[in-house]
């Protein structure tokens, strides 16, 4: 009982290019920016992942980071429920923002990056490093941005892309906008299934019950009213079904459906100094499971959250800007683990950002949160960015951050625990940014120390609560380095890499958390020439342990894996690409038990109208 | 252009690092040889569910452990979620819950001069007409094994009857929900319904000859241990835990095997719930709270506490059993570490403690 009480608390916490103008244009897939003082980020990092790098990467969210970034991902074998740790942090500690608005569920405080089609977005963003005080709860390790781009001024544009690959894997993605000066309008479909029963390499037992689907649909529209006013419309509904694979022959076949919508209104204002973005959204998060696929018994919950969302700019002086924000959340939740509850979340936050000198910037943001259940902690975020040459820039960063309890933590029946406070960090970072033409080199240091870590934990008689449990403190070393490099005037190179090393321990016991690796790696290199475009990418991630003791005995080896692409393109507007992914056949896995398939192949065609 | 070439090899020395990478860290690479057994104790280490991580501990007399003793001896891994050890004849059983597998171990000793020799071999993997099983109890030449079936349906519990010569599955008797602990008596089979996800508040009496439910005995709710002696049945009703929502109240009740009517019944306090339940002689001992309690089985109104486990470290008590005088009690930890198993005199002593592996559960005897 107490087993499959624990199982059902885990369960619940659950290519190709564009037709290219030039190459050279393509390659830009990984592109460290700074953003101008406008903008909320000025003194921190964002990794930058645009079309052509999500068309190359498979469909789900988790694929495309764990090839491209830093972060490390528990994938519960391809497809199936899968969790991130971002500079050795828990799942829960992950941001994930659609169009600036949370999407971490409600009931397990994390994303399930499998249920993210990567498709449905023009970019994704990763911003290393605490942001609750701009990206509210959750954002410890970093955070995700997905985001939805309007388009104006650009006529009728279609993309269609369609992908075959091993597994009777199939992906098709449709994507038409339409834009003049004042009005654009874009919407996307995307669907992914796959059989999903691939051979666990060397033992050659079957992926049993893994197959899934899932149905994307975006839109994002807008509107230039006048020069002051632009009204925006992001939407977006998910659709899926999965059935998880089967951890033995003889477990019991289950399956499992979530279906989520997201819209948001935004309506910006601009006048000389001044500019504004009010913002209402509505979201819905929903999921059933079925442990058994042949038996009516089900488990669900729903959460409706509803956003207001006020972001205000005002330019004191040229080089001076003040900006202020007003956020209120209404969470309403229903399930078959906690009977209807409600909660809400006000936050007010302000923000002063300097450029002292041309080559000196500085900014203090502060955020007050406020809800009826726990004390809410006053956070911060300091940053500084010196611009000493050309070639090199500091940025040093420090800030207070915060993740609240969830749904599942605060009210579960019968086991919820009211009392529970928020967890919080306080971290502090500094990087060294090298740049020289096309070439760019990050090196971030960081040091994170995370308080009242909230954890489902079993009582001397095996009663599994969840309580603020012990502190962590994680630190180490990024490197992200990007290298673009013409030869001889046609051939063009692209190198991009990421390297982590992650110390996460427990203060008290001085041990690794289980499932974070000390080291990881990934690097991609494209090549290419005339209509050719051949491109290769990879991941190494070291050892982790699965238990809290770090028993030699539960561990997951490093693994390194291999996908291996080409292009051609038939027509300006029509590409053909054929993919090896894990090509060499490597035996691997991220979790225990979990294994993910040996060499396959997917065949693509990107067509744009 | 010179530029251009140390990119290349940059990228060169890149494509070069990934054939020094894979590292195929199996368990296979660290399982010891099988050790010699003589006599001793096996532990059974449940694993996480899902992870197919379960595993044996044998200790030997002085508690010497030689883990993964099932790999080490048939080059497989036990399954998933160890549940069940059990000792028939010849025969050691190992019930493996969540992927449904029973495994049988042939052992004989050959004892030559002053060794007790015991050589194991695998005799059988049982996996059809088992679903979730629980618990294994003998009687008739036949093995009877609880079995949850899926256990969100409260209506396909049933009990597979097991030939013990061919260890095929006979038949299968359908149940009420959760049925637990299974023992025999009399020729007769009892069942505990502890209850799946649902909670049980009966014993199920079973007929060897005709296979058959012929009597159902009500208990209180949640009976989750029993043990026989001099054909009384004595069984420990945990009650339902606060968290439900509804608790009750928990009892130990003594019934008579041939009439099946309750002859002694003890009510527990409010708000506790013991665990547990080990005879020995004219004693009964049963967990509460972080002790253990001994009373006697003629009269139990009063209990007295005898081991304080809590105090000396136990953090999750996960099983208990009482061999040879001695208490076995085995810590889960966090569920997510080294278990550990504590070894007590009956005085209440401590005797030794020793490291096992992922949650252990359950301890037989080899004597």
């Amino acid at each position: 009982m107490k087993n499959y009480l624990i199982l059902l608390l885990c369960l619940c916490f659950y290519s190709t290019t564009f037709a290219q103008q030039k190459p050279i244009e393509q390659l830009e897939v990984v592109y460290l920016e700074n953003n101008p003082l406008r903008d909320s980020v000025y003194t921190s990092n964002q990794l930058i992942l645009n079309d052509s790098i999500l068309k190359r990467s498979q469909a789900s969210l988790t694929q495309l980071l764990n090839f491209n970034s830093t972060i490390y991902f528990k994938e519960n074998g391809l497809g199936m429920v899968a969790s991130p740790s971002f500079r050795g942090t828990t799942a829960q500690q992950t941001a994930v923002l659609w169009n600036g608005i949370s999407i971490n569920s409600q009931t397990t405080g994390q994303t399930d990056f499998n249920t993210v089609t990567t498709r449905g977005y023009d970019k994704v963003i990763v911003k290393p490093g605490g942001g609750s005080v701009v990206d509210g709860s959750n954002s410890i390790g970093g955070s995700i941005y997905l985001e939805n781009e309007i388009p104006y001024n650009h006529n009728f544009e279609n993309n269609v892309f369609i992908q075959y690959g091993s597994f009777n894997t199939y992906g098709l993605h449709v994507k038409s906008s339409y834009s003049n000066k004042k009005t654009g309008i874009s919407i996307g479909l995307s669907k992914n299934a796959s059989d999903n029963d691939y051979k666990y390499p060397k033992t050659g037992v079957k992926n049993k019950n893994g197959h899934y689907k899932n149905t994307n649909i975006s839109l994002a529209a807008g509107t230039k009213l006048n020069k002051q006013h632009e009204l925006q419309w992001f939407a977006n509904i998910y659709d899926s079904r999965r059935n998880f694979s089967l951890p033995n022959p003889y477990a019991l076949p289950n399956k499992y459906y979530d279906f989520n919508t997201r819209s948001l209104l935004n309506w910006k204002y601009y006048k000389q100094r001044f500019s504004s973005s009010a913002k209402v959204a509505v979201l819905t998060d929903r999921y059933i499971y079925y442990p058994n696929v042949n038996y009516w018994y089900h488990s669900k919950a729903k959460v409706e959250t509803y956003l207001f969302k006020y972001d205000a700019d005002y330019r004191l002086s040229k080089n001076m800007l003040l900006t202020g924000g007003l956020n209120l959340t209404r969470n309403q939740g229903s399930g078959t683990n906690f009977s209807q509850s409600e909660r809400h979340i006000g936050a007010v936050a302000l923000g002063f950002k300097h450029q002292a000198t041309p080559s000196f910037i500085y900014e203090v943001m502060l955020r007050q949160e406020v809800n009826e259940h726990f004390d809410s902690p006053f956070l911060y975020r300091i940053g500084l960015q010196k611009e000493f040459s050309e070639v090199y820039t500091l940025k040093f960063n420090t800030s207070k951050n915060y993740r609240i309890p969830t749904y599942n933590d605060l009210y579960w029946n019968g086991l919820g625990n009211p009392d529970l406070k928020p967890e919080t960090s306080y971290g502090v970072e500094i990087s060294n940014l090298f740049s020289y033409k096309n070439y760019s080199l990050n090196l971030t240091a960081y040091y994170n120390k995370i308080e009242d870590l909230l954890r489902w934990t079993p009582s001397a008689s095996g009663i599994w609560r969840p309580e603020n449990t012990n502190n962590v403190q994680t630190y180490g070393l990024e490197a992200i380095l990007s290298l673009t490099q013409s030869l001889w005037d046609k051939h063009f190179v692209n190198f991009n890499a990421t390297y982590a090393y992650t110390i996460s321990e427990n203060t008290e016991t001085k041990k690794q958390l289980i499932y974070v690796p000390k080291h990881k790696l990934t690097w991609s290199l494209s090549y290419a020439y005339k209509k050719i475009n051949a491109y290769y990418q990879y991941i190494n991630t070291g050892e982790v342990f699965h238990t809290t003791d770090n028993s030699k005995y539960y561990t997951i080896g490093s693994y390194m894996a291999g996908n291996l692409g080409l292009e051609y393109k038939l027509k300006q507007q029509l590409t053909i690409g054929l993919q090896a992914l894990n090509v060499w056949n490597e035996k691997y896995e991220s979790v225990l038990n979990r294994p993910m398939p040996g060499r396959n192949y997917t065949i693509y065609l990107n067509l744009n109208i | 252009m010179n530029r251009n070439f140390k990119l290349l090899g940059v990228a060169l020395l890149s494509l070069s690092l990934q054939f020094c990478t894979s590292d195929d860290n199996d368990r296979d690479d660290i399982t010891p040889p099988a050790p010699e057994v003589e006599k001793g104790f096996f532990v059974l280490n449940e694993g996480n569910i899902g992870a197919n991580n379960a595993s044996l501990t044998y200790l030997d007399e002085n508690f010497e452990p030689s883990h993964f003793f099932y790999k080490s001896l048939t080059g497989n891994d036990l399954g998933d979620t160890g549940q069940s050890l059990a000792k028939n004849d010849d025969h050691i059983y190992i019930i493996m819950n969540h992927s449904s597998n029973v495994e049988v171990l042939h052992f004989d000793d050959d004892a030559e001069g002053d060794t007790q020799h015991i050589n194991f071999t695998h005799q059988a993997s049982i996996t059809e007409n088992i679903l979730n099983p629980r618990y294994i109890a003998f009687e008739n030449n036949k093995g009877y094994i609880t079995n949850w079936g899926d256990p969100t349906n409260p209506d396909d519990d049933f009990v597979a009857v097991i030939d013990l010569n061919t260890h095929a599955v006979l038949s299968t008797i359908s149940v009420a929900e959760g049925p637990e602990t299974i023992l025999s008596e009399d020729g007769k089979i009892f069942v505990a319904h502890q209850g799946g996800y649902g909670y049980g508040n009966t014993i199920s009496v079973i007929d060897t000859d005709t296979d058959t439910v012929v009597g159902t005995i009500a208990v209180g709710d949640v009976p989750s241990a029993m043990v026989e002696e001099n054909d009384k049945l004595y069984v420990l009703c945990s009650g339902k835990a606060a968290w439900t929502g509804d608790e009750t109240m928990a009892g130990l009740y003594k019934i008579n095997v041939d009439t099946y009517e309750v002859e002694a019944q003890k009510d527990f306090a409010e708000g506790e719930h013991p665990r547990f339940l080990e005879e020995e002689s004219d004693k009964l001992y049963y967990t509460l709270n972080g002790s253990v309690y001994e009373t006697i089985q003629t009269d139990f109104t009063t209990a007295t506490p005898i081991i304080d486990f809590a105090t000396d470290g136990v953090m999750s008590i996960y099983g208990f059993a009482l061999e040879e005088d001695q208490i076995f009690i085995t810590d889960a930890k966090d569920y997510i570490s080294l278990g550990e198993l504590f070894i007590y005199n009956l005085d209440g002593s401590l005797k030794q403690t020793v490291e096992t592996q992922l949650l252990p559960n359950s301890v037989l005897d080899l004597d």
